[in-house]
């Protein structure tokens, strides 16, 4: 499938890959990463989170890596970093978001 | 925290990883430590500003949909996987297996209805005789055939239940046919009967066949033709069942043979084993 399938995003998908837009993350840091951008409004819990990233590490769209620096306390933590394929998606998705915002502020400041 | 906090919280704890075991095994395989570990880090902070009730309450409503879908994504993937042939063909010493087994099968079920047909009635009943001899030829052919093709095709447990119930099938449909469709004692309704009841009995067994190999259908046509044969044999034979039967046995392992042959080793199933060695 091309990278423009699988556009529109969901919300949650939207976020994950944002949050691994900058730097690999695992489980956790993406959950804490998503509710900080959303400024509290997406909370992810385990099951979605993990779902999701079932979802893309089978579609490709990110990759899943053993973190070299463990926590003491973590028995076994995975990283999750962009692919290639998710980084394009990624990409898209925020140019039709910006289309979007432009069509709507054109139609609006014209209403005006 | 006091001691009763302490037990509900071990208890909501318990209840939450006894949630997690109810993931697929490939998914649980996977992802259980680290879903486990982060919803436990989840708390942790939680308690810390007081909202861990509201954390577990969160978590367990996510964990609710994400199993179903895992479920039902499980279920689909099984379904695929169940579509792929192995690669490996077998061998001639498959099929030489396949119809000495078969035919030693049949032959076997007779002389196990002869033996416990004392058990069941004391009237040399015909009649009851069959009704006994299907079912139990269903039984030992479906066990023995899971047996061979297991290797060849996987996902096959169904297999046995199938073939029992193929060989239940006659006596409806036998009925339906003789009374309904075709009365009366011809040739051509004896053949044409045979070439019926040997379609359905094959039916169950193509159900299952269908979504495994390409060109399924032969099957029941293999089984048709030689339930027809065997009507053709068991016109110009003498009355005694014993030899319809063992060439009935015969007929029918070299005809399965044959079908086998043709979906396992002719025709397989190119595109899905190309499918399978690409994941």
């Amino acid at each position: 499938m091309e990278a423009q399938d699988y556009l529109p995003l969901t919300e949650t998908s939207f976020f994950i890959l944002l949050s691994l837009a900058t730097t690999p993350k695992h489980g956790y840091g993406i959950i804490k990463d998503v509710e900080l951008m959303s400024t509290g409004r997406v909370v992810l819990a385990a099951g979605t989170l993990y779902t999701a990233l079932r979802r893309m590490l089978e579609d490709g769209w990110i990759e899943r890596l053993e973190d070299e620096n463990p926590n003491q306390e973590s028995r076994e933590r995975k990283l999750y970093r962009l692919s290639d394929l998710g980084r394009q998606i990624f990409q898209l998705e925020t140019k039709r978001l910006q289309s979007m915002v432009h069509l709507t502020r054109t139609r609006l400041n014209e209403r005006q | 925290m006091n001691k009763f906090e302490w037990h509900i919280r071990s208890l909501v704890l318990r209840f939450i990883e006894s949630l997690l075991k109810l993931y697929p095994p490939r998914f649980r395989h996977e992802f259980y430590s680290e879903i486990q570990e982060v919803i436990l880090s989840r708390l942790r902070d939680a308690e810390q500003i007081g909202q861990w009730p509201c954390a577990v309450v969160h978590e367990i409503e996510g964990l609710v949909p994400s199993i179903i879908q895992e479920r039902w994504h499980d279920l689909r993937f099984r379904k695929e996987t169940m579509m792929i042939i192995a690669n490996e063909k077998p061998g001639w010493f498959f099929y030489f297996r396949w119809v000495a087994l078969n035919a030693i099968a049949v032959i076997m079920a007779h002389y196990i209805t002869w033996a416990i047909m004392p058990l069941v009635t004391e009237r040399g009943d015909d009649g009851l005789f069959l009704y006994l001899l299907f079912p139990i030829i269903g039984l030992l052919t479906g066990i023995l055939q899971y047996i061979l093709l297991r290797r060849y095709l996987p996902h096959m447990r169904w297999w046995i239940a199938a073939t029992f119930l193929g060989w239940l099938m006659p006596f409806v449909i036998g009925f339906i046919f003789s009374r309904v469709i075709i009365p009366g004692n011809s040739t051509v309704r004896i053949v044409l009967g045979m070439i019926v009841l040997g379609t359905t009995v094959a039916l169950p067994q193509w159900w299952l066949l269908r979504k495994r190999v390409q060109h399924a259908w032969w099957w029941v046509l293999v089984f048709g033709l030689a339930w027809g044969m065997v009507g053709l044999y068991d016109l110009f034979s003498p009355s005694d069942l014993f030899p319809v039967l063992l060439g009935f046995a015969v007929v029918l392992a070299i005809a399965t043979g044959i079908a086998c042959w043709l979906f396992l080793d002719r025709f397989p199933n190119h595109e899905l084993s190309s499918r399978t060695s690409s994941r």
